[in-house]
Parts: C-alpha cells; structure tokens; sequence
C-alpha cells in the first residue's frame, strides 16, 4: 500500500487514540437519565427542560439507546454496574427481569408520605414482594379505532361500547368492499400475538403467565382467522413480510376499524389533524373492547411504561425528584397535550382530551371516558420469567396465524413450552 | 445456474468464432439478468429515499416514486447528527482497519510460512474460536471493558475489533499459495524473516490486502450490535447508531432512513472503486513455480 | 497436534529455538490482543455455561445441569440444531459454487466486467435492512412479483414463502446467497490473482480444454482459499441470527429459529445466560469438529505444503 497513505492513517489513529473521553465536569449534580427516542420526542425535551427549571441545582444527562434493541442493551449495560440515576422501561417483564437480577433500587423509602392517588392505582403493578420499584409514567389501553366516512359511505351503524365480541366480527365482515386497489377491509388485525390475546385479557378470561387461561384464546383465534379466511383483514404473511405497519393502513383508509393502543391517538392528531392537512382527511371516532359481557369503558386493558431508579445510582434523592416531575402533573400535562396517555390521571389531563375536538373537529368529542377506565387491566403483570413467556406467545401467534399448526395443536404444545419458560400452571 | 458451460468456455482467449460469439453473447445476457436482480436492493434503497413515507411500502412495488421528494436528501441532516456519525464511523474504521491489516498479516506470515511449537493448536484454538457468536462473550467482555474503563470510547471498540481470528485465517489461506522455494531462496540471500514479510509476502499479498480492507471496512462501517452496547455518548454515535434514529417504537420513517443509508453508502463504495484494481492485478509471479 | 505441515527436514534444535522465538514475534502483536479481548471472554462464558446466572447481581453454580437441560429437556433444542443443519446445507454449497464461477467469469478479459464485479458485491455492502425488506417484497405471498410470475405461468397455489413454515428456511436461505455470493466471488478473485498465468500457458500447449484447465490448474491453485471459503461460510451460517432477526424473527412458529437465535434469545429475552453459554459451548464443539474435519482434508488436497 501507499506509503504516505499508511502514515496518515496512523497518524489519524493515533490522534483518535487521544481523543477518547475526556470527563465533562459539571457544577452541582447531574442525573444520568437512560431512555429510548429521546432524539426524535419532542415531550421529554419540554419535560426536562421544565424540570431543570423547577430544579436549579440539578442536570440532566441522556443516554439515549435505539428503541428496539432498548431492553436488551440496558440489561447487558446493568449487568457492567452502569450508575444510571434513571432508567425509563419499556414494560413490565422486563422491568420484572432488571428487579430479579437486583439491579434497580427499592423506592419504599424515598416514596414515604408521596401521593399515589391520581396514578389510579397503576402503580400496585410496579410492587414486587412489598417493594415499589418504579413510577408509572405512561399508561396505554387498547381501543377500536374507526373511520367514520367509511362507515357513513356504506350506511353501517358506527361501532359501540359493549357489542359483543360477535357483533364486531359481524361488523368487519359487513364494513369490507371493493376489489384490488379500492378494497377496503372491515378491520385492521396487526400482527402481534396482543391484538388477539388483548380480547380475553380485557375481560380477565386469559393471562400470559398462567398457561391453564391459554385456551380461552381459542375463539378469538377461530374468529380471527375467518376473517382472514374471507379477506375482511389483511394477511398476516403479507403485513409480515411486507413490514406493513399499522399507522399506515389506517391513515390510507384500506380499514374501517383498527384494534391498538391509545397512542394511536398522538399519531392521528399528528398525521391526521383535520379536514385539508396532514397525510390523509377524514373523521375518527374510538370506542371500548368488544366482549360479551356488557362492559363498556369501566374496563381498560394495556400496558404501562413505568420509570425506575437504578441500582448504582449515585443521586437517589435528585432521581427520585426527577421521577415525580415527569409522572406528576408537570409532566403529565406535557404528556396529555400531544395526545399521549399519562399514568397520571387527575383531571387536568382528562380536559385535554376532551378539548382535542375543538382543535381537531375530524377527532371524537369527550375522548376522556376512554383513557380512565376505573379498572386498569395490566396487559403483562410483572412475572420474573416474563421475557421468557411473552417470546412462547409470539412463536405460538406467529405459528397459528400463518396457518403452520391449527389453533389447538398450537395451544397445546406452547402450553407446555410456557410452562416450561416458567409460566404457572393455574391454582 | 446453468451456464458452467458457457463460462468455461469463454476462458479462452479471443479467437473470435461464431460459436464463441454466440456464447458470449449467453453469458451477457445472464450477467446483466444477475445484476438486474443484485442490484433491485439499491433501487429499492433510492426509491423509497425520494418517497414520502406513507408511499414506501404499497404494494406491487412502486420501483419509480410518482413525485420524486429529494426533500429527504435535505432533512436527513437537520433531523439526525448524520455528520457526526460519519466522522465517528470514520475514525472506528480507519483504525480497525490499519490494526486489523497489520497484525493479522504479521501473524499469518508465522502460521503460514514459519515452523514452531503448539502452531496448528494455535492455529485451530484461533479458527474455532471464530465460531463463537459475540453475543454469547459480549457480556464478560463488555464488564472487563468496563472495569478498564473503556466504554464509551471509540479506542474501546477500535482495540475490542483490530485483533481478529478471522484476518488472520484469511491472510494465511492466501500466503498458504506462496511457494515455499521463493522463501528458500530469499533465506539464502541473508533476508531475515522480517524481510521476507516486508518485501516479499506484504507486495505479494495485495490482492488479500485489499480484500481484508474490504471486509474490514465493511463490518466496521456497518457494525451496529459494538457501538450500540459500547457507546453512550451522543458525541460518540456512530453513522449506524444515527441511523436508527428514525425508527422510534410506535413509528419509522423509512424514506429518509434509506435517503440516510443510501448517503452513508457513498464511502463503501468509493472504498470498493479504490481497492479493485488489485482484485484484479496480476501479481507478478513470473518465473516462481516450475 | 504433533504432526508437522510441512515436508522440510527439522534444522538443529539451536536454529528451532531461535526460529520459534522469532514466529512467536510475529504472532504477538495479534495474539496478545486476542488472548486478552475475545479469549479471556470466551472463556470466561465458558464458565458461565456451569452456572445459573440470569445477568443480574448473583450467579449460582449449577454444574452440568444447563447441558442435561439441553439435551433432554429444551422443547426447543433439537428443531434448532436441525435448522441450523438445514440452513448451512442448504447455504454453504450453493454459495461457494456460484461465487468461485462468478469469479472466474469475472477474471476473464470481457468488457464492464469492473462493472459487474461492483454490482455483485452490492447486497454485501448494501444495508441488511434493505436487503431483506427486498427480498421479502419479491416473495411477498400475495402480491409479489415472483408469486406473479408463478400465477401468470400456471402455478395454481404458488408457496407462501416466509409466512408457511415449509418455504420459510428456503426463503432465508436464498437472501443468505444472494448476500453473501458478491463477497466470496471478491475473496475468489483475490485467489485467482496468485495462480501464474504460465500454468495455464503450459496447460494449455498440453492440449487442455477449458474444463481440464480449471479441473487440474485453477482448482487446485484455489484450494486453501476454498478450504478458507467453506469454513468462513459454516461458521458464518452456524453464528447467524441477523438475517431471521430482520425477516422472519425466528418464525412462523420454530420453522427459522437457528442455533445463534436461540442463543441470543435465551441470553437476552429469556435472561438464561448461564444456559445461553451452554448453548454455544455446543455450538463451539460443533464447528470444532467440522474444522478437524476440513484440516484432514486440506492436508490432503493443498498441494504444495
């Protein structure tokens, strides 16, 4: 090779050599803060900005990791000791494997005297043995979305809070018309093992960790694959391989009804704000989970994203302050305002949502109804094998939804290989 | 494919006759099907950079956008630290690079050409190890790294890459075809084995040179499993790091991740421009066997 | 491993020594930070594959009880060494014979092959995401252009590719190729470089034809590259999860879950990382054995050592 090339390269190498971390000293504390999207979110940017506001002495650090590979970094980056003040999770069991593994802090103490009253309860998921470990910061339910020109155009009844779970499949097989670029599918199923399972959980027939619930899944499933069968929602190959997400199909009204959480709600008012902006144009409205017991909007079932304290910290007080801006009113507003739904329910957050309609004439009025469901069912409970299970669950959907195994085939061998990832066996 | 045949055939030289014509013309046509087909990746990558992002997975494929938005091409670098991930990969690569290139041809030299004790253990302990998926001593390294300090550092990843078994493997397969006479006869002209690597094996290797450049320079461009356990820092994100920006958990904008992708390709490619001449270069070993 | 590669005779123990002192400055460099940066870890994982350790603050030694749980218990293990086999098998062949005929095309005198030659190691370059979002869309079930193509020429009930568990491993396998080919025809190429032309000169005044040439000159001048190029290829397929993690995540059901997904999966999503060591301490010996085999057979077939 070039001669004078090589000694440039290694001139450079060695000058990179030197220029590795040099420490940023900084006055007064900071708080290292470990989070997903913090980039390309607008709401943690206000958020902490408010809290260095309110919080002269204290800075703030972010660490910032790649949204899909979040949980598995910050486990391996736990595992070296990192003394990260505070760690955003991105759901319970993985939270459930940092707790097992003794990397975050207890908060019982630093929690003393703190007003639990508007997370609603929410926060009793984060406890494990007694011990609280996190905050909740955000709270996601699942609501039927639908598009009400669609519906209007074919002269169908919109969708309502407490129909029966057959009542809705009947309602997607009516709401399907057309052929190849004008097809319109009655319902959008996207493709995780959630927008199945999401039905029995809501009304507390399944859980994921308790294999002995596994076969209340069997009806949903036969449902669901009728549909599929009859061409009233999308293939699951084609979304999977295609890598469809469901935003889209629902933006290009290829759907009247869609099944996801309640930040879909950020991404309408985003994509969708009204009648001549944004991607599309057209009237939305939401309501509850079908099922066949007549609940309505008492019921919500979803996820949490809670907030937790490292085990290495160096800054627990100035952490924990941090925690209870973000999940507290401050917060929660910043949150409410886009459209997200935070944990924290009083009722400045419920006007915002019901105010969504003034702004966005094509959004339902009185949205609030649908994010305070007095009985928050979590999705996935905290459960040390967690991980474990939810990945027997998605090998199981993938496996019955592509038609590879029939659905009770499927059930009863993923049973047994939840049971042995250490799913429990019923009482 | 069936065109063995064909190929073979065509290794003469050019006696031009009408059944060598005919099957030239055979083996055009198949090349350019082959490209066609290598290349759908790349299109696809350009296409989907000049659409808006709803447009980026309609199907049947739309291969040429209706409204070209070379927006994309604009907004990639005020919405992502683009250029930061360039120098940052650009400093990880370069040194990988030199390091990897250097020790590993010292070391295949010995494996290759030189007689010791423990050498094919050696040599087997470092091909098996190749083996094993990062993942699975990714966990130990990365605390030993760690307690060394060395994370959130591009030395860390640079030191963690520039000692490989696999460079090693590939530059002794190819010095493995160097005969054994030439070096005889430089040992007899008094050349010590110092020499021998400098002036005989490194000019004879370029071909391999250029081809562990190329590896190496690819992985490191495109590694985002180190940067991503090992880098923290904003300041220190690599061009793939950046690259995941676009993705967030409910959203991702394809377009302007493949107009990103499809920019950060530039320097793989110049690379690949660069280094062919010696894929290609006939090494002179005129008079060295036979 | 005592016996010796070569054929020269042993010079005295003196020069030996000295010999070796100066091979081992050769391997040092190298070698020191290998020992230090990959063995130590290795190693060390290696140990781990002993114990019960889900990456938290307590580990707990457990003795064999990670392998007995692999062989007898894993529900999973033996469809995932099947996989492994079936990927590999139908991988590594294919792939070494197209990239060795591509690069003796490419080697040939003919017009653009500079262009050829950049065009094939494209998908090698170009970013895996890209590649398999491609890949996919062409066997996309309903809509793609190949099941098209079958439709269009009589194929009644064209396969479902990726979303059926019978076509999912051969629709891996054939992005595997098409990624890796353009690569090994490069590696291919630098080989070609080393064989004297005067070989296939005097070949050639022999009255060799074509075939003959590259059965007894380009062939044998190739086989340490081939040897290098069909262990790059088993090991790379026997540690790869990257492509089934950007297509298929393993699925539908079990149908592409391969070993280093497993491993990586019961390391980080089932946070089993005493029983993930295990795991690929199999996978070690495996690839030990395969390697064994391949030196026997490269002593056997170099030759010119």
């Amino acid at each position: 090779m070039n001669r004078r090339l090589a000694f440039v390269l290694t001139v450079v190498m060695l000058l990179s050599c030197f220029a590795v971390s040099v420490p940023a000293m900084a006055e007064g504390t900071t708080i290292r803060v470990a989070l997903w999207d913090y980039s390309n979110t607008e709401y943690y940017k206000t958020m902490i900005n408010g809290f260095k506001e309110a919080n002269p002495g204290i800075d703030v650090e972010i660490i910032e990791f790649s949204a899909a590979e979040y949980s598995d970094t910050i486990v391996v980056k736990m595992a070296a000791e990192e003394d990260y003040d505070v760690i955003f999770m991105k759901g319970l069991p993985e939270m459930a494997a940092l707790i097992n593994g003794g990397r975050l802090m207890s908060l019982n103490e630093l929690a003393e005297g703190y007003d639990f009253a508007p997370y609603g309860g929410t926060e009793k998921s984060l406890e494990v043995n007694g011990e609280l470990y996190g905050l909740p910061f955000r709270k996601d339910n699942n609501l039927i979305f639908y598009n009400k020109d669609l519906f209007d155009a074919a002269g169908v009844e919109y969708p309502t809070d407490g129909m029966t779970f057959d009542e809705y499949i009947d309602l997607a097989k009516e709401m399907t018309s057309g052929e190849g670029a004008d097809k319109v599918y009655g319902t959008h199923v996207h493709t995780w093992a959630s927008n199945v399972y999401m039905y029995p959980r809501f009304v507390e027939e399944y859980v994921y960790n308790d294999a002995s619930t596994w076969d209340a899944l069997i009806p949903y499933y036969e449902a669901i694959l009728e549909l599929q069968e009859e061409g009233c929602i999308q293939n699951y190959g084609s979304l999977k391989s295609g890598n469809i997400h469901y935003s889209g199909v629902f933006y290009k009204q290829e759907a009247a009804m869609m099944q996801i959480g309640t930040w879909y709600i950020n991404m309408l008012l985003e994509n969708v704000p009204n009648e001549d902006e944004g991607i599309a144009s057209f009237n939305w409205g939401v309501c509850s989970v079908p099922n066949n017991y007549g609940i309505t909007t008492e019921n919500v079932v979803g996820g949490i994203t809670p907030v937790a304290i490292g085990a290495y910290a160096k800054h627990p007080d100035e952490a924990w302050a941090f925690l209870t801006y973000i999940t507290g009113a401050e917060g929660a507003q910043v949150l409410a305002r886009t459209g997200i739904v935070p944990a924290w329910a009083g009722q400045e957050v419920l006007d915002i949502f019901d105010s969504f309609h003034d702004e966005h004439p094509n959004a339902p009025e009185g949205l609030s109804k649908y994010i305070s469901g007095s009985n928050f069912i979590v999705e996935q409970p905290m459960d040390e094998n967690g991980k474990a299970i939810v990945a027997v669950g998605d090998e199981m959907h993938s496996a019955i939804m592509t038609g590879s195994m029939s659905i009770e085939e499927a059930i009863a061998e993923y049973k047994e290989k939840a049971i042995a990832a250490g799913a429990s066996q019923g009482e | 494919m069936n065109s063995s045949v064909t190929i073979k055939r065509s290794t003469g030289k050019a006696h031009i006759k009408p059944s060598r014509v005919a099957g030239r013309t055979i083996v055009y046509i198949l090349l350019i099907a082959a490209c066609a087909i290598m290349l759908l990746p790349f299109i696809w990558m350009i296409s989907s950079s000049l659409k808006a992002e709803k447009d980026v997975f309609t199907y049947p494929i739309q291969w040429i956008p209706a409204e070209a938005r070379w927006k994309n091409y604009e907004l990639i670098w005020e919405k992502v630290p683009l250029l930061l991930g360039f120098k940052n990969s650009a400093i990880l690569t370069v040194c990988t690079m030199v390091l990897q290139i250097t020790t590993s041809s010292l070391a295949a030299y010995a494996f290759a050409k030189l007689e010791f004790k423990g050498r094919n253990f050696l040599f087997l302990a470092y091909v098996t190890t190749i083996a094993i998926p990062w993942q699975v001593y990714m966990v130990p390294q990365y605390i030993m790294m760690s307690n060394w300090g060395l994370t959130d550092s591009l030395l860390g990843i640079v030191i963690m890459h520039a000692f490989t078994a696999f460079g090693v493997f590939m530059m002794r397969q190819f010095y493995m075809g160097i005969p054994n006479e030439l070096l005889e006869a430089a040992r007899i002209d008094g050349l010590s084995e110092y020499g021998i690597w400098a002036r005989i094996m490194v000019p004879l290797s370029k071909p391999a040179v250029a081809t562990l450049a190329i590896t190496s320079f690819v992985f490191e461009w495109n590694d985002f499993m180190g940067p991503r356990i090992y880098l923290s820092s904003t300041d220190k994100m690599t061009l793939q790091l950046v690259l995941r920006l676009f993705n967030t958990q409910y959203s991702s904008n394809y377009a302007q991740m493949m107009a990103a992708a499809t920019v950060a390709l530039i320097p793989v490619f110049i690379m690949f421009v660069f280094l062919q001449r010696y894929f290609v270069q006939g090494v002179a070993t005129s008079g060295l066997k036979g | 491993m005592t016996t010796e590669l070569t054929g020269r005779k042993r010079p005295g123990a003196k020069l030996h020594l000295k010999r070796t002192l100066v091979a081992y400055t050769f391997i040092l460099p190298n070698f020191i930070g290998y020992m230090v940066l990959t063995f130590v870890p290795i190693v060390l994982s290696f140990v781990y594959s002993l114990s019960e350790w889900n990456l938290g603050v307590s580990k707990s030694f457990v003795g064999i009880t990670n392998f007995r749980y692999m062989l007898f218990e894993d529900l999973d293990f033996w469809q995932v060494v099947w996989n492994t086999f079936y990927y590999t098998i139908g991988t590594v062949p294919i792939c070494l014979i197209l990239s060795l005929l591509l690069a003796i095309l490419m080697n040939q005198r003919m017009k653009g092959k500079v262009f050829f030659r950049s065009v094939f190691f494209f998908p090698y370059v170009a970013s895996l995401v890209a590649v398999a979002v491609v890949w996919m869309a062409l066997f996309n079930p309903d809509k793609g252009p190949v099941n098209e193509a079958l439709r269009s020429i009589g194929v009644k009930d064209p396969p479902g590719w990726a979303g059926t568990a019978e076509w999912a491993m051969p629709t891996v396998i054939g992005l595997t190729i098409w990624k890796q080919t353009g690569y090994y025809m490069v590696v291919y190429l630098a080989a070609l470089q080393g064989v004297p032309t005067e070989l296939y000169e005097a070949a050639r005044m022999d009255g060799a034809n074509a075939f003959q040439r590259f059965l007894h000159v380009t062939w044998p001048m190739v086989t340490p590259t081939t040897f290098f190029v069909s262990m790059m290829l088993i090991i790379g397929t026997f540690k790869s999860y990257d492509i089934m993690y950007v297509t298929t995540q393993g699925g539908p059901g079990t149908a592409t879950k391969v070993l280093a997904y497993h491993i990586y999966n019961n390391a980080f999503v089932y946070m089993k990382f005493g029983y993930a060591s295990a795991l690929s301490v199999f996978l070690f010996f495996v690839v030990l054995l395969i390697t064994l085999i391949q030196f026997r057979g490269e002593k056997r077939f170099t030759n010119y050592l």
